[in-house]
């Protein structure tokens, strides 16, 4: 069983630190998804920040909803659910924004909400089941079991940075 | 370290050599004396020692060279002759302390050159100046490329020190022959009299020169803290009153991290907004607060004052830039053989650094056009009636948030049927040439392709460069006007906003959203009038405002969003222009104006129509910054469109 850890959200802010890269190291990030779990590297979070006003921005595909200023940086959003071709979501109060940093690219990605910090080791994750590569599938890494618990892992750079 | 790079001002530069010394005392690394004495002296060598050193003889050259080029109109300023020397001199110093014997070896011919002008043996001429200027060249250069750990050669040394030798020469001759210029000496007389000449230096340069005298055997390391600190003797303090005084008006300053300055001025601009959200702040609305309104207006205060501090920072005054004209200018007159001379105003004035480092090359290109085909042979100048030399003005000023950098020259000015001939030949000419405005005709020598030189010199006239100088002033956000009159000259006008960072912006609002039109480009705002406005059959909208009839954009329908007001009569109309061409944009309301921080586009959306960059309001919204060069352009397409349809 994975060792399991839950961290406050908002203490996250001290977790990128570059002395805390070797620990950094299978180590996910997980948030919700129409009820669904998913997990991205730590290593590409920064931070994670409660919804902001999003300036729009024109001719832009749907999912990316605009741009956030980030303490005087201006960085592009995305609307995860979007991303996947999943229905839009109305943004509440546990609406969360991941700020993640892909090839020097800060993102802000749009998510249901944040949940915890997961430990999943190489070992634990299985390659994602060739079915169906549907919207959602293109942008997977791979599935990693924690427990009972099966978490879908992303991969960040074809999240960002995949266009068909 | 940062603190003693300031040796650039101080007579002996040191700040390398104690460090040196520290770290050979720190590690003799088990060298006896015997051994130092017989192998060449080595010392330990960091890169940052390197960079320290490539650094501070960036900053000697430029000295020496602002100093050379004075000393080239008044040959006998003290004050000049010995910055040069000091210059040498310390420059000398870190080379030999670096084992950088090449540059050691001419920087010491050179400051004995120097040392013989202050001594009033010699006298500073042309030729003095020209051979410095070289040298220094050839050392600028070798010093850039140094790498650590590397040997530093200097190919051309050879031919240089020759030079500086038959310089050394007619200093020697010079008391005989008094006043009289020196004439070119055959290099064939040398060696008595050099030698001579160095015996005689070696007296009058005393203890110092023992400094260098160890040349051929080293000195051991356990010496080298002594030979330094003797280089501080009375000889050289003797001149320090003077250099006191001088100091006193250097201003003190540190290096700092570009970058580190940047992220400085991204902090203050949140400071601001979070200052603004804090006085602004909802929940002490309307509360009768005297203490606390005290305080949150001695915060503003203090947060603008910041905030400018922090923009002054990146700001540097414009004379380095001129200074390396006075420089080309030099090189150009004696290179085209015309008598000119640069005069310059207005170097103290400051630009962002951005502009500084991108507004050279435009300016080079200028001066040489100005040099090689504004500027008249001298005996055509006698001809017309003009002085014998060629006056090339160069100023700059500040002018309601703007730069201003005028390039003039009392030349022949632009030749009106020459340039339409080229334009016509290059297929540039659509309309009756004879209907094109002066104005027009002079702005054709911007485009591509273009050079009206009968023939090509290897100066300027290989018709790049004025298309150039065109789009590098346009990257800074600025603009080229020319006048010309024929016989008269010539005068190159370049407006850049004085900042790269920050721009005057309006916001307006249409539905939800706000965008940002840089004031500069604003002509007027206005509620049209039904009458003024007529819609084409292809569905164009026109204004016509005081006789001129312009296409209208709706930014709603731009960027598809939802406006308040549909109707023309009912938002504001704003009239903006660009490169002389003009459009109108159909906005819900103005906003007010600011002062606005750009963010540049993020670079993962890369080019977005009609964006320039991103802007942070006030309230810490992000807003749009219109690129209005673009939607100019679109507009005019538009209507080009539309009229050929209706042609048809």
């Amino acid at each position: 069983m994975a060792v399991r850890e839950r961290l406050n959200p908002d203490l996250l802010d001290d977790e990128d630190d570059d002395d805390m890269e070797d620990s950094q190291e299978g180590k996910y990030l997980t948030f919700l998804l129409n009820n669904e779990e998913y997990g991205i590297e730590i290593r590409y979070v920064t931070e994670i920040i409660g919804l902001q006003n999003i300036t729009e921005v024109p001719d832009m595909p749907s999912f990316i909803k605009g741009v956030i200023n980030l303490r005087g940086k201006v960085i592009p959003v995305m609307d995860v659910r979007l991303r996947f071709g999943m229905e839009y979501r109305v943004y509440d109060d546990r609406t969360c924004i991941i700020v993640i940093n892909v090839r020097e690219q800060p993102v802000g990605l749009i998510v249901d909400r944040v949940s915890e910090v997961l430990d999943i080791p190489p070992g634990q994750i299985e390659p994602t089941p060739e079915i169906r590569k549907d919207r959602g599938n293109r942008f997977l890494q791979g599935m990693g079991k924690a427990g009972e618990e099966v978490k879908l892992l992303l991969d960040a750079e074809k999240l960002l940075f995949h266009w068909e | 370290m940062t603190g003693d790079n300031n040796g650039k001002h101080t007579p002996d530069n040191d700040s390398i050599a104690e460090n040196l010394t520290l770290i050979n005392e720190d590690n003799p690394a088990g060298v006896t004396e015997n051994e130092a004495a017989s192998q060449e002296y080595r010392p330990v060598v960091t890169p940052e020692m390197v960079n320290i050193f490539i650094n501070e003889a960036m900053e000697l050259f430029e000295e020496a060279e602002t100093a050379l080029l004075e000393l080239e109109k008044s040959p006998e300023d003290r004050e000049y002759i010995e910055q040069v020397f000091r210059v040498f001199h310390s420059f000398k110093g870190n080379a030999g302390f670096l084992g950088y014997r090449d540059y050691e070896k001419l920087s010491h011919k050179a400051e004995s050159i120097f040392e013989d002008i202050r001594k009033g043996r010699s006298l500073v001429n042309e030729e003095t100046v020209s051979v410095l200027l070289s040298v220094i060249d050839v050392m600028r250069d070798g010093t850039r490329n140094l790498k650590p750990g590397e040997t530093a050669d200097l190919p051309g040394k050879d031919i240089l020190i020759d030079l500086l030798d038959n310089l050394e020469i007619f200093s020697q001759l010079l008391p005989e022959m008094t006043e009289q210029p020196p004439v070119d000496t055959p290099a064939g007389v040398t060696v008595t009299c050099t030698v001579k000449e160095e015996e005689d230096f070696f007296y009058q340069n005393g203890q110092c020169r023992d400094n260098h005298g160890e040349e051929t055997p080293c000195p051991p390391p356990l010496e080298k803290p002594e030979g330094k600190e003797r280089c501080k003797d009375p000889e050289h303090d003797a001149g320090s009153p003077e250099n006191n005084k001088k100091q006193s008006t250097i201003q003190r300053a540190i290096r700092v991290d570009v970058e580190k300055l940047d992220s400085l001025l991204d902090l203050v601009g949140e400071l601001v907004i979070a200052e603004a959200m804090v006085s602004h702040n909802p929940d002490i609305q309307g509360l009768q607060l005297d203490r606390l309104d005290k305080s949150l207006l001695q915060l503003t205060k203090i947060t603008r004052e910041i905030q400018d501090m922090a923009m002054s920072m990146r700001m540097i005054p414009l004379a380095g830039t001129f200074q390396k004209m006075t420089r080309l200018v030099r090189d150009l007159s004696l290179k085209v053989n015309k008598r000119i001379k640069l005069v310059i105003s207005g170097e103290e004035t400051e630009v962002d650094k951005t502009i500084i480092e991108q507004i050279s090359d435009p300016l080079v290109h200028l001066i040489r056009n100005a040099a090689d085909h504004g500027i008249e042979a001298p005996e055509e100048r006698m001809a017309a009636g003009k002085p014998e030399t060629g006056h090339i003005t160069l100023e700059a000023r500040h002018s309601a948030g703007e730069v201003l950098i005028i390039v003039k020259d009392d030349g022949r000015g632009l030749n009106r049927q020459k340039i339409l001939k080229k334009a016509g030949k290059l297929g540039l000419l659509q309309d009756e040439a004879k209907d094109l405005k002066d104005e027009e005709v002079w702005n054709l020598i911007f485009e591509p392709g273009f050079s009206t030189a009968d023939n090509v010199s290897s100066i300027s006239g290989r018709g790049v460069g004025m298309d150039v100088v065109k789009s590098q002033i346009g990257k800074l956000r600025g603009r080229v006007d020319i006048r010309s009159t024929p016989g008269q000259g010539t005068i190159f006008s370049i407006r850049i906003p004085l900042t790269m960072a920050i721009i005057e912006g309006m916001v307006v609002r249409v539905g939800k959203a706000g965008y940002t039109i840089p004031i500069i480009s604003i002509k007027e705002s206005l509620q049209p009038r039904p009458e003024q406005i007529t819609v084409t059959p292809g569905g164009l909208e026109l204004i016509t405002i005081r006789g001129e009839i312009l296409p209208v954009i709706r930014l709603h329908e731009l960027y598809k969003i939802k406006p308040t007001y549909k109707n023309l009569t009912e938002g504001i109309v704003i009239v903006v222009e660009s490169d002389a061409k003009k459009c109108c944009l159909f906005v819900d309301e103005l906003a007010g104006h600011q002062q606005i921080v750009i963010k540049a586009l993020s670079g993962y959306f890369g080019k977005v129509r009609g964006i320039s960059g991103f802007a942070i309001l006030g309230e810490g919204e992000v807003s749009m910054i219109l690129d209005i060069t673009s939607l100019v352009n679109s507009a005019e397409s538009l209507l080009e469109n539309s009229t050929a349809k209706h042609a048809v």
